[in-house]
């Protein structure tokens, strides 16, 4: 099983008592917001027992992340050592008491965990964590338009919290309201205006709205993304699509196919042979 | 094959499907397995010879944003292109949802899977929608 961090540490060779580069994973993986969390826990099983001290005070850090590998992979009794260890160390924490409840969530017993998470919110009203958690709750049992309200409530506070509104920009995916999806990534260029990405989104979901204004639309946003990403296939194929779709598009339209065809030009794989068919 | 036995899951429609080989249901599963946290979907490939479908093959597609059309449309194209280098066919759609609990017997209207369904029986002669159930999987 193997897993590229940061271009440079492959898991397979980290030799079971190497606990420096299993830190350096494990926080990479954490700091990219990577689960992993089989990996995670075949690792834990061996540096935990043995490596705790050596890890110093990146152990905590650690611990965190290795009770939501537990949680995810089912490991009751590597879960309870960690939760204990975090309790020990920091008893009043709020954040510790967030993994209970995340526990509670796996377990399915979701009324549990709603009265923990209220608890916590009760003992700090600006417990962001916490708010976040419930709306996870929310949208774990199914209930996406009560997770939607939830979320933008939050928001109402918590505005630059990019996080949330690209949880909120999936959730409404989730029910299918595509013209709110498109105002969360509006927010979210508010927040990082230099992010491709979301203008890749946004080409998207007007692209999948339709009609002509939104074609139109999609078309800068296409674009757009591409200024900042001149590499992205995916925004030169957004951009062919959209441009097809409005009459003064053709140029637009030769332009992306003579591009992309000169991009899938090694003609090595099955897959670019399709795609440069699809370019005819 | 009546246009509406193709929008069953369950029941009379499933006599009507087969596997050639485990290829198809094994890309199938391991492509949701690899995305635990997220709705998957994708295309199955392969012939379909009197009332029979016949599924030889699985293109997993998304794992995310799957209501966005544009990259769809993309990928359908390439997939149609490999399909005529091959001499197979387009045959049906696949998909899992978000929560195994949501694999029920019946697909709501609306759903994105009959929208799929429908944009792919525009240049397929007859479309199957297979959803995968793991609401009684369990593991160990």
């Amino acid at each position: 099983y193997q897993r590229r961090v940061h271009g440079s540490v492959f898991m397979s060779s980290i030799a079971a008592g190497d606990w420096a580069a299993a830190r350096t994973v494990l926080l990479a993986w954490s700091a990219a917001g990577e689960r992993n969390s089989s990996a995670v826990v075949a690792i834990a099983k061996w540096l935990l027992p043995a490596y705790a001290g050596s890890l110093k005070d990146d152990v905590y850090a650690i611990y965190e992340q290795v009770c939501v590998a537990a949680i995810d992979c089912d490991e009751t009794e590597l879960y309870k050592q960690c939760f204990g260890a975090l309790q020990k160390r920091f008893p009043k924490s709020a954040r510790v008491r967030l993994l209970e409840g995340m526990r509670l969530e796996a377990s399915k017993e979701y009324a549990r965990a709603k009265e923990l998470y209220e608890a916590i919110q009760k003992d700090d009203e600006s417990n962001a964590a916490c708010r976040k958690r419930i709306v996870a709750l929310l949208a774990a049992q199914g209930l996406y338009e009560e997770a939607i309200a939830s979320l933008n409530d939050y928001l109402q506070t918590f505005m630059a919290d990019a996080e949330a509104w690209q949880e909120l920009f999936e959730l409404y995916l989730q029910v299918n309201d595509l013209e709110s999806a498109a105002s969360c990534l509006e927010e979210l260029v508010l927040v990082n205006p230099h992010n491709f990405w979301y203008y890749l989104k946004l080409g998207e979901v007007h692209y999948t709205i339709g009609r002509g204004d939104h074609y139109k639309l999609a078309r800068s946003y296409f674009a757009h993304a591409l200024t900042l990403n001149p590499d992205s296939a995916r925004a030169k194929y957004g951009l062919l699509l959209a441009s097809g779709r409005i009459p003064q598009g053709k140029e637009t339209v030769a332009l992306c196919r003579a591009n992309l065809a000169a991009a899938y030009a090694d003609g090595q794989s099955v897959s670019s042979a399709a795609a440069r068919a699809t370019l005819q | 094959v009546s246009t509406q036995s193709t929008w069953d899951t369950r029941g009379p429609a499933m006599s009507e499907v087969s596997f050639a080989s485990a290829t198809a249901p094994g890309k199938m599963v391991l492509h949701a397995a690899q995305h635990p946290y997220q709705a998957v979907n994708g295309v199955v490939l392969g012939r379909v010879e009197g009332g029979q479908t016949v599924v030889t093959d699985a293109v997993p597609c998304f794992h995310q944003h799957l209501a966005l059309t544009a990259m769809a449309e993309i990928a359908f194209a390439q997939i149609e292109q490999y399909c005529k280098d091959v001499g197979i066919a387009i045959v049906g759609y696949y998909f899992a949802r978000e929560r195994a609990e949501d694999a029920g017997d019946e697909l709501p209207e609306d759903d994105l899977a009959k929208r799929m369904a429908m944009k792919m029986k525009e240049n397929a002669k007859d479309v199957v929608i297979l959803m995968l159930d793991f609401s009684t999987a369990h593991w160990g």
